[in-house]
């Protein structure tokens, strides 16, 4: 399956792809489901026609620039705003019109939230468990669960306006995972994390969803963070999804788009990187050559043995290279080649 | 080896059954800094009160009556709590629970907003009472004291109870009505200086009531229909409150409007009823002896009312007449009841006959109290008409013109409407002084009272005094009023339809959306152009 949007409409027009560990069962029941989304505020085009869905155990990454219009399609599947027009759904349920039935199976944690004062971790994560219903033995059994996933216990007694941003966030999981929602729905969750806590909180959400078999929808600016946590992901730019699949199927894509053997490839030269620039630019293949110190970058479209006949060609000319390597191509590099810095 | 968990205690137990917002709201209270400084602070001024107070007192103390001005001095501590601190803690803390972000990931959860704003309110009266518990023994020392009796005790402090209650309910409504940092800045200022007005009034009155021997008149029957009185009404207008703060915490796709109306339709007729009960009473305490009381009675309690229903009005009648989706899917619930209950739901056109509604029920009041007592006095009946009448016909312009300018722009919001309501109405009134400022220079400043007739407040001081054109004026009012009703008759129709049928009719179908150059009605999923298809996903 492609994965850009154009060349790929599911049935209804809506993409779709289903993690490779789905059971049949749960790859023909989407979790939650983007049905033709448009959030306007004003003239402004917040949300354009989304359109994606995702299933069972899935973690979908959400990316895109600054006001592509994540958080507002985010704040829709959490019924925290409503559609101008279309609709979202979770597990089967609208936004619009079950609201109710969409917060006991969703989980939001948003960007920032609020630390209450004078309420210490086991209080909060209590507050919550009572809000959302549980009583008795149910409510402390809850408290508890999420304590021991989030590894939190020991800080049971500590005020949470002195957790560390780290220590916040594990409690922001905690408290929205009090209800074991199916969904969750995680806004910047790393914005601000050290790396440690990074990559913490990447383990929280990679059991989540292999273990726990949770839906987790994850926006995110740190790329390299999300391919490593997502097996699909959407990119969004100016309100408008333009790629959705797998992270290897935009990568596939994202090849398509340029050369079936196309390659990011850099040079390391002993001296005259001027000189190799000039020599590469005569090259067959070669294209948008670039020079950095004593490192020339540039890409090349030939095959393998092109590429030998190339570094050959080169140290017979007397060009003293010290390292010769290919660039993978990254969800970065997706995100750059697709995205084109709209501005709303 | 799993080690089973201890079991629950009683309390924990018993907290289930308890508001979560209560819960929370108690524990942080018993922890913060400055309820405990608040606590103590108030158990050392009443112990210096005390000690002191004795002290300067000497041996008069043995003789003379010191209760009265005791009781007072504890008041004054207890005020500064319960009318102060907990009212203004109130609002702070349901302004820092939507300021902290935390209000999103609170209101995603089960609790609804009215489990919000009463958690809020239950967690003031429990601050309340444990102040209460802190002065109370002192006051009970005031009374060894002599020159205060019991009675007078417990009635202040119950009516002071009451009264903080009262106070945290409008400061608990006040902090939903602004999320915009200016508007939070401003109504903090703005509730502090109410607070303290309201406490500086409030020390006033009982010190007032202390100077002139403090008793009530517990035995005569007025004081215990005038406290019934004040008491329903009060409550009613909390609730009311109570309403108001729901609905503004309420999401906009759902209803917020049903229980506002509900509430103010409550106010009114429990306040007929008293009106009714006033004017019938006969026996040995009659409020009102002459027939000419009851005509100047009903002449403000008329006014009163207007000012609900203007109040009410401005909210109700401008809203967007769309129902929402949400509101829609919960219309087949009511069954063949929702056709009854469309001037309560949601909608500026629905609101305006609502209203229609309502002001009709208060003529019919009025002529029929004021034909029962053999009050009719055509002057009143002329005022309290003209009066009905600028409501119906100011308020029908607000509504209209909300409908009309949303065709126009989807940007015009209910606020704009309301806005432009109030404008109308002071454009009217301001208008005939300009037609006298330039009619001043030809005719001596003598202008036909039909040139007034835009402006409501000279004409019905006309109509209350009496005058030859009060017919004339009236009927060109009645003929305005209904004119008004017509122009939005149609709108009134749409919006019965609309709940009837379930889907919006004739003008109130909203326009395409603005910008929405790229949407056709099917993009747009509008149910009412291509119904949703509930599918199982």
């Amino acid at each position: 399956m492609s994965s850009v949007i154009e060349n790929s409409p599911g049935h209804n027009g809506t993409p779709e792809v289903a993690p490779a560990h789905a059971a049949p069962a749960e790859r023909s029941r989407p979790v939650f489901e983007f049905r033709n989304l448009y959030r306007f505020f004003g003239k402004l085009k917040a949300v354009n026609d989304v359109s994606f869905k995702a299933y069972a155990g899935q973690v979908v990454g959400f990316i895109g620039p600054n006001g592509a219009g994540k958080t507002t399609a985010m704040r829709i599947l959490a019924t925290l705003d409503l559609p101008t027009a279309g609709d979202a759904f979770v597990a089967g349920y609208s936004v619009v019109d079950d609201p109710d039935k969409v917060r006991r199976i969703m989980g939001f944690m948003p960007d920032s939230f609020g630390r209450y004062p004078n309420v210490n971790v086991s209080e909060y994560l209590d507050f919550y468990a009572r809000a959302y219903g549980f009583k008795g033995a149910a409510r402390r059994d809850a408290v508890e669960r999420v304590m021991v996933f989030t590894e939190l216990g020991k800080l049971a007694e500590k005020p949470i306006d002195t957790l560390s941003k780290g220590l916040s966030q594990r409690l922001g999981l905690g408290r929205t995972l009090i209800h074991d929602p199916q969904v969750l729905i995680l806004d910047e969750p790393a914005a601000g994390l050290d790396p440690r806590a990074r990559v913490e909180l990447r383990e929280l959400i990679h059991l989540l969803a292999i273990d726990l078999r949770k839906t987790v929808l994850i926006s995110s600016h740190i790329l390299t963070e999300l391919s490593e946590i997502c097996d699909s992901a959407a990119i969004i730019e100016a309100g408008r999804i333009l790629a959705w699949g797998t992270v290897e199927e935009i990568m596939e894509t994202l090849k398509g788009t340029r050369s079936r053997n196309s390659v990011l490839l850099t040079m390391r030269v002993l001296r005259h990187p001027e000189m190799l620039e000039r020599r590469l630019i005569e090259q067959p293949f070669v294209s948008q050559v670039s020079v950095a110190g004593s490192t020339v970058t540039f890409q090349f479209d030939g095959d393998e043995e092109s590429r030998a006949r190339l570094l050959k060609q080169l140290i017979d000319q007397g060009v003293e290279i010290v390292d010769f390597s290919g660039k993978t191509e990254s969800l970065e590099d997706a995100f750059m080649a697709i995205t084109q810095g709209i501005m709303q | 080896m799993a080690t089973a968990a201890p079991p629950l205690g009683s309390i924990e137990r018993g907290s289930d059954w308890l508001n979560p917002i209560l819960v929370k709201e108690t524990r942080q209270a018993l922890k913060s800094r400055q309820f405990v400084a608040t606590f103590l602070l108030m158990l050392m001024a009443a112990w210096m009160i005390s000690v002191f107070g004795i002290l300067l007192a000497g041996e008069g103390a043995e003789y003379r009556p010191l209760g009265g001005g005791f009781f007072f001095s504890y008041y004054v501590v207890l005020a500064v709590a319960v009318f102060l601190i907990v009212p203004f803690g109130a609002f702070r803390s349901l302004l820092a629970e939507r300021d902290l972000h935390a209000w999103e990931v609170l209101s995603i959860t089960t609790l609804r907003p009215r489990q919000i704003v009463a958690g809020k309110l239950l967690s003031s009266v429990v601050q309340i009472f444990i102040y209460y518990s802190a002065i109370t023994p002192f006051m009970a020392f005031a009374k060894l004291l002599k020159g205060i009796d019991v009675p007078t005790i417990a009635f202040v402090l119950v009516a002071s109870l009451g009264w903080s209650i009262v106070l945290s309910m409008v400061a608990l409504t006040i902090s939903t009505l602004g999320s915009q940092r200016f508007w939070q800045v401003f109504l903090t200022l703005a509730v502090l200086g109410g607070l303290l007005f309201s406490l500086i009034v409030t020390l006033q009155a009982v010190g007032g009531m202390m100077a002139f021997g403090g008793g009530f008149e517990f035995e005569a029957p007025e004081f215990w229909w005038a406290t019934a009185i004040v008491a329903s009404m009060v409550i009613g207008y909390c609730l009311l409150l109570l309403q108001v703060a729901i609905a503004q915490l309420t999401f906009d796709a759902d209803n917020r409007t049903t229980g506002v109306r509900l509430a103010a339709s409550g106010v009114f007729w429990m306040s007929m009823l008293w009106a009714f009960v006033g004017t019938s009473l006969g026996g040995s305490w009659r409020p009102f002896s002459t027939p000419a009381d009851i005509s100047r009675f009903i002449a403000l309690f008329s006014v009163v009312m207007s000012l609900h229903w203007i109040v009410v009005g401005l909210f109700t009648v401008t809203e967007s007449d769309v129902l929402s989706r949400r509101v829609r899917r919960s219309l087949s619930r009511l069954g063949p009841f929702r056709l009854l209950l469309a001037p309560f739901l949601p909608g500026g056109a629905r609101g305006y006959l609502y209203l229609l509604i309502h002001l009709a029920a208060l003529y019919a009041f009025i002529a029929g109290v004021l034909t029962l007592h053999g009050g009719y006095d055509e002057k009143i009946m002329y005022f309290v008409s003209g009066l009905l009448c600028y409501v119906v016909v100011y308020m029908g312009l607000g509504s209209a013109a909300g409908r009309w300018l949303r065709l126009v722009s989807q940007d015009f919001r209910p606020a704009h409407a309301r806005v432009t309501t109030v404008l109308a109405l002071a454009l009217g009134a301001i208008f005939p002084y300009l037609l006298l400022f330039f009619d001043r220079y030809r005719n001596g400043g003598d202008m036909h009272p039909f040139l007034w007739l835009t402006d409501p407040f000279s004409t019905l001081i006309r109509l209350s005094q009496g005058n030859s054109n009060s017919p004339l004026i009236m009927l060109v009012l009645a003929i305005a009023a209904l004119v008004v009703v017509a122009i939005n008759l149609r709108g009134i129709f749409a919006g019965v339809a609309e709940v009837a049928h379930g889907y919006p009719v004739g003008p109130t179908a909203p326009p395409a959306a603005a910008g929405g150059d790229a949407l056709t009605a099917e993009a747009m999923s509008m149910p009412w152009i291509k119904p949703v298809a509930e599918e199982s996903l």
